[in-house]
């Protein structure tokens, strides 16, 4: 390194004292070392040759930051290859095999909290983790609670209106020769009510809620899962002799008429069962993810906030005392390291008045 | 509600106080010509003084600006104790509204920060000045925006409080770099014209003002790629995918690749003073848009407010 390279430096200065090159150069090296730089220093018969350095860190902040690049793509096509996102509709009761994970879920109970003011506040499921026969883990699932077995996560992702199931339809059963209704009923799904004083028994065995009908199959189906055109398929069953499944229209009231029976039967309303959207998925390059994200934060913030500085030093002797000729340069914050340069210029200057 | 909101309004007045007292004060300085006297050489910092009338002005407008400031944090613990009556959380940056109103908050802290650090009250003309608009633009917002509401579900968790304010604080870090370079733009005009005026004498050199301008982008850079990051670990616990592509994350990854390449222009290529600033510039208002654009504009994920 010659004298040439220190005073092409971007900060350079150049401080006469009245000392010795020994002296001076041992200062200079306490002074650096309490500011926490690395000091090498090199005693020539001619002249003393000393080089601080401190914040290489920084410098290692940049490499982890561009590398963790790489780390979060391999993380992402891991996800990619070996793991999958599906989307489930289930219903409260119900068991779903997860072939995937090998294993059975059953939903134990959906339901939703409101806010005082009746916005939603949470809707949550109930799970249980049925494995090889046996239930593992029940837990209840909301929006930012999941549940994680076998690496598999269920998250609650949404819930609505089932299309093919209802909680309770309300019927109007009308007398045909009055017109006048005699009576309603709140039907249970799937569960068979008599009313005695009409000698009826009644049930719900089917719902759809945008009807349609599939010719070929012969089978109702909802083209929807909007309900558009709801309809209940009643199981009518009046004195022991009039037997009918007719299916009753919530918009059209009159459609269907069972000629034996004495009633006309209404489909005034409905609950209709929620259902509960479960996003089902599998990560597994998902912590290779988070270790590249972890590497990037700590990098960038290394290469902000340390900059790495270095100060190279010559200590020649003049006719009288020495010459410190002094140049530094850093990568950026120039200026701190200005403001740093010059109180270390300052302090060069007393060191000349100390020893003089 | 009502205390929360009288106490935005009244951080609105007390930052419009401090820009008009910052900008009085540039003018308030007094040119370097006319304080030397003949004969007498001027001295090393002799632009560095300032006149009495500037002295006072300067400190009253820093005053403000600091009484602001605490109005400002007092608005936004009076609004965390409102949300904590209304909905679990009580983080106070849960809609547009108090989000803008935390933006200003920060960046008038990251002011005042830097006025105690490296005591250049010229720059208050332009970040003040930006945390007002900031303040301003969200008492713009309808009152429907403006009040508590209850959390949706998704948004009702404690990553609210992490990830929102950390991408906030860098949108601010981001706003301070944009009007750092509106201010080397001014002056590097006023150079180039050989402007005499006081207004510009005031300013910093073109040099100190390249240099915070490009510190403020160091302190944003890091803190949105953490608020990216938590964004992303949010996502995966609530939505099940650490990245859905909906247009906020987009933009924000848009915004954060443009403040990497400035940084890599300018350790690389040695993009510093005009060049910088104007991209400084640009890239605030990449930040305006990710934060205002998206939301009204685009529909995603992020279309709370």
């Amino acid at each position: 390194m010659s004298l040439d390279f220190v005073k092409g430096m971007k900060q350079q200065a150049e401080v006469s004292i009245a000392s010795r090159k020994e002296i001076v150069s041992q200062q200079l090296a306490q002074y650096f070392i309490e500011k926490g730089y690395k000091v090498l220093a090199k005693n020539d018969p001619g002249e003393v040759t000393i080089y601080a350095t401190k914040g290489v860190l920084g410098r290692v902040g940049a490499h982890m930051a561009h590398l963790s690049a790489t780390v979060i793509i391999v993380g992402g096509l891991i996800g990619t290859y070996y793991g999958f996102q599906e989307f489930g509709v289930c219903i409260e009761g119900q068991t779903y095999h997860i072939p995937r994970g090998n294993f059975d879920l059953t939903i134990d109970k959906f339901w939703i909290d409101y806010h005082e003011n009746g916005s939603v506040k949470s809707y949550n499921s109930t799970l249980t983790v049925v494995d090889g026969g046996k239930s593992v883990v029940t837990k209840t699932i909301s929006v930012n609670d999941p549940l994680v077995y076998k690496g598999i996560w269920f998250y609650q992702s949404s819930y609505g209106d089932s299309w093919d199931q209802v909680e309770l339809a309300r019927v109007n059963i009308k007398e045909k020769g009055t017109d006048k209704v005699v009576k309603t009923v709140d039907l249970q799904w799937q569960k068979e009510q008599t009313v005695p004083d009409l000698d009826l028994k009644l049930s719900v065995t089917d719902f759809v809620a945008d009807f349609a009908f599939n010719s070929t199959e012969k089978k109702v189906f909802s083209k929807t899962v909007e309900h558009a055109n709801p309809a209940i398929r009643l199981a009518v069953n009046e004195r022991s002799t009039v037997q009918s499944t007719p299916w009753i229209f919530y918009q059209f009231p009159d459609l269907f008429d069972i000629r034996e029976s004495k009633y006309q039967f209404e489909l005034v309303g409905y609950k209709p069962k929620k259902f509960t959207g479960l996003q089902i998925a599998k990560n597994p390059g998902i912590n290779i993810v988070w270790t590249g994200s972890t590497m990037i934060v700590v990098g960038i913030t290394l290469s902000s906030f340390i900059f790495h500085r270095r100060i190279w030093i010559k200590i020649i002797p003049a006719p009288v005392g020495v010459t410190v000729f002094i140049g530094g340069t850093t990568h950026k914050s120039q200026l701190d390291f200005q403001k740093e340069f010059r109180k270390l210029t300052d302090t060069l200057r007393t060191f000349q008045a100390t020893s003089s | 509600m009502v205390r929360s909101l009288f106490l935005f309004d009244m951080t609105f007045w007390l930052y419009l106080a401090a820009l008009v007292l910052y900008i009085a004060y540039l003018f308030a300085r007094r040119p370097v010509m006319a304080l030397a006297p003949a004969g007498h050489p001027l001295t090393d910092n002799f632009d560095e003084r300032d006149g009495v009338w500037a002295t006072q002005l300067g400190q009253i407008a820093t005053l403000i600006t600091v009484f602001g400031w605490i109005v400002n944090s007092g608005a936004l613990f009076t609004r965390a104790f409102e949300r904590m009556q209304t909905s679990g959380t009580f983080a106070p940056w849960s809609n547009q509204f108090e989000a803008m109103a935390y933006v200003s908050w920060a960046i008038i802290l990251g002011y005042v920060l830097l006025e105690l650090r490296y005591k250049i009250k010229a720059i208050g003309a332009f970040v003040v000045g930006i945390g007002f608009i900031a303040m301003g633009a969200a008492s713009l917002l309808p009152y429907r925006y403006q009040t508590a509401e209850p959390l949706v579900p998704a948004l009702n968790s404690y990553w609210i409080y992490i990830h929102v304010s950390i991408t906030l604080t860098s949108y601010a870090a981001f706003a301070m770099a944009g009007g750092l370079g509106v201010m080397y733009l001014f002056k590097e005009r006023a150079e180039r014209r050989g402007s005499t005026s006081r207004f510009y004498a005031a300013f910093p050199d073109l040099e100190t003002i390249d240099e915070l301008g490009y510190k403020a982008i160091t302190v944003g850079f890091p803190l949105l790629a953490f608020g990216i990051i938590l964004g992303a670990m949010w996502a995966n616990y609530a939505w099940g995918g650490y990245w859905s592509s909906d247009p906020k994350e987009t933009w924000s990854l848009i915004v954060w690749l443009i403040y990497g390449a400035y940084i890599h222009a300018r350790m690389t290529r040695g993009w510093e003073g005009h060049r910088a600033a104007i991209y400084a510039i640009f890239g605030f208002l990449m930040v305006v848009f990710c934060f205002w654009g998206v939301n009204f504009l685009l529909s995603g994920l992020h279309a709370y407010a």
